[in-house]
């Protein structure tokens, strides 16, 4: 998957497990640019009673390198606060979910964020709270509980001031990816016939994502807001006009968990506990069962999709997801001579596939500095010589008309590894570029080097029915109708 | 001298001794760890202080619990942690005699 349980300690613990990041200049208003950071990986839509939510006691980051020097200039932090209306109840909502105005009613278990913005390093910048009791929507159960649910999303979409929108909560994943077949050794189901094991006979291919959700931090702000000097680049070619983005999520170094506290012995059972807190001080934390205390530290991390997945090797991935990638040479070694790049050749050996031999520079190019420009016409994304793992955005090209969900591979500047957008087809895109079918290595962009595919497309609205306004991804899967079994 | 780390507050941290860090252990709601595991040590750490110092407490630790494990207790390493914020003590007779606290 992009980033779905793709390390061994982070595969533990979801809820601040990041999945995919996107960031691209604003289709609606190309002043702006939209991130979106995805966390919680393969939500089952039916999986209540205790429904999923952002961690109270996980701090997720949205970071922007805006000098190419791997190190963070601008980061949005998001901190969530859980309140249960009713603790005598099992039911995450006593009667169908609406909205009033003001609140959900009938929605038992409520939570708020606050946003702030640092400038500077994370931990030591200055730091200015933007907004706070920000409400998130529910999830979405089902018809009975939440029968019009796209109607219960606006509510949550949060003008903050100075031209920043942002929204936290449940969506359907948009990623796509067939998983069930590239897990079984590497198998390409439109390839399965040249695969060295000899699969079963060519089936139709498998989006192992869909029927899933994701939790969803989706922030819209002006370009000045993150690029250095707070300047409107001149054009794709200024320096200034290229952003290094990453998210992370972070938990504090110390949990000590006391078992039962004495509010389970006592007969109050009115509910209103509150877990969470805003800041170093806050000491109204009800709850006592669990301590946190300590620095925050970071346990995940994401920029380009896939990194941690299939570069990155298994001793490597837990230290990979704590790094930051202005330390990142030191994984230079994964991308100079990839794992996958060397198995293409090995599993799909009867059709006489070839791929560049190492050390790939154009690999590291392309994922670690960014493609300066002269290379490509009318692009660029080059932020320097300091190898970092970001997605790089070039917030001065223009938003493409037509988008081509292959990206800069389909000719299509805007696209993927230009930032990335929804419905950019990124598995296919790093298959063909592992493979060297880019114009970096003409003489491997051939057939079939430049037709690996998994076989899933979003290109059919009906796959994945992307929004066309913020926050983009689409409405979650409810519960009830179990939509594994359709997709 | 205390090591401060990443999170930590320089403004909050410099005048942390053995002593300051017994005291602001001792009154910590959760104290955890080696700490909660030696009350008589505490005790009769703090009560020392209590009489011996009239300094006002420092705001480390002050309505946050505060946790604090120990490292590597042949250096004698410390680490001490309250809200976000994280301190590194060397004492190896501290270390030591909150390890032998530990085995009863």
């Amino acid at each position: 998957m992009s980033s779905h349980r793709e390390a061994p300690s982070i595969s533990k613990d979801p809820v601040a497990d990041n999945t995919d990041l996107y960031a691209f200049r604003d289709p609606t208003d190309p002043t702006k640019v939209t991130i979106l950071a995805n966390y919680i990986p393969l939500e089952e839509p039916a999986g209540g009673p205790n429904f999923f939510n952002f961690g109270d006691d996980v701090l997720y980051e949205i970071l922007i390198d805006n000098n190419g020097d791997g190190v963070e200039d601008v980061v949005y932090q998001f901190r969530f606060k859980t309140k249960v209306a009713n603790g005598a109840t099992f039911l995450y909502n006593t009667l169908p979910i609406s909205f009033n105005g003001t609140v959900y009613e009938n929605l038992n278990i409520n939570q708020s964020y606050t946003v702030t913005r640092v400038k500077g390093r994370r931990r030591k910048g200055s730091a200015k709270v933007l907004a706070t009791g920000l409400r998130t929507p529910p999830v979405n159960v089902g018809p009975l509980s939440t029968p019009d649910y796209a109607n219960l999303v606006p509510p949550s979409i949060h003008d903050i001031g100075s031209g920043r929108t942002v929204f936290a909560g449940q969506r359907r994943d948009g990623f796509y990816v067939d998983l069930g077949s590239i897990f079984d050794l590497g198998n390409l189901r439109p390839f399965a016939a040249f695969h060295i094991l000899k699969p079963p006979p060519e089936d139709l291919p498998k989006d192992g994502v869909s029927g899933f959700n994701v939790h969803t931090i989706a922030l819209r702000v002006p370009i000045t807001d993150l690029t250095a000097g707070g300047v409107t680049p001149k054009g794709f070619d200024d320096p200034k006009a290229v952003l290094g983005i990453w998210a992370a999520a972070s938990r504090q170094k110390a949990t000590i968990r006391n078992g039962a506290s004495d509010s389970d012995s006592d007969s109050d059972d009115s509910g209103d506990r509150t877990r969470g807190d805003e800041g170093d001080d806050d000491s109204d934390d009800s709850d006592d069962r669990e301590v946190q205390a300590g620095p925050w530290t970071q346990v995940s991390r994401l920029g380009n999709p896939l990194i941690n997945e299939v570069i990155i090797p298994l001793g490597k991935k837990d230290g990979w997801n704590a790094t930051e990638p202005k330390d990142d040479k030191q994984f230079r070694a994964y991308y100079d001579d990839p794992e996958i790049s060397r198995l293409i050749p090995f599993l799909y050996s009867p059709s006489g596939i070839q791929v560049p031999p190492p050390p790939r520079t154009d690999v590291v190019t392309i994922l670690l500095t960014g493609i300066p420009a002269g290379a490509i016409s009318g692009f660029a994304n080059f932020t320097g010589k300091v190898l970092a793992d970001y997605l790089r955005l070039n917030v001065a090209i223009p938003v493409a008309e037509a988008p081509d969900p292959l990206g800069l591979l389909g000719g299509d500047i805007q696209g993927f590894p230009n930032g990335r957008r929804v419905m950019d087809d990124v598995v296919d895109i790093e298959l063909r570029a592992l493979a060297g079918a880019t114009p970096f290595t003409p003489g491997f962009n051939v057939f079939p080097n430049n037709a690996l595919a998994d076989g899933i497309s979003p290109v059919d609205p009906l796959v994945i029915p992307f929004l066309q306004e913020f926050p983009y991804l689409p409405t979650p899967h409810q519960g009830y109708k179990h939509e594994h079994d359709h997709g | 001298m205390p090591e401060e780390t990443e999170g930590t507050s320089a403004k909050v941290g410099r005048k942390l001794t053995r002593r300051g860090f017994l005291k602001a252990a001792a009154i910590g709601a959760a104290a955890a760890g080696a700490v909660a595991a030696a009350p008589a040590l505490l005790s009769q750490g703090a009560h020392a202080m209590t009489m011996n110092e009239a300094k006002p407490l420092p705001s480390f630790g002050r309505g946050n619990p505060v946790v604090v494990y120990i490292r590597n207790a042949a250096k004698g390493e410390i680490v001490i942690m309250s809200g976000t914020r994280e301190y590194v003590v060397k004492d190896s007779i501290l270390a030591s005699r909150l390890v032998a606290a530990s085995m009863g």
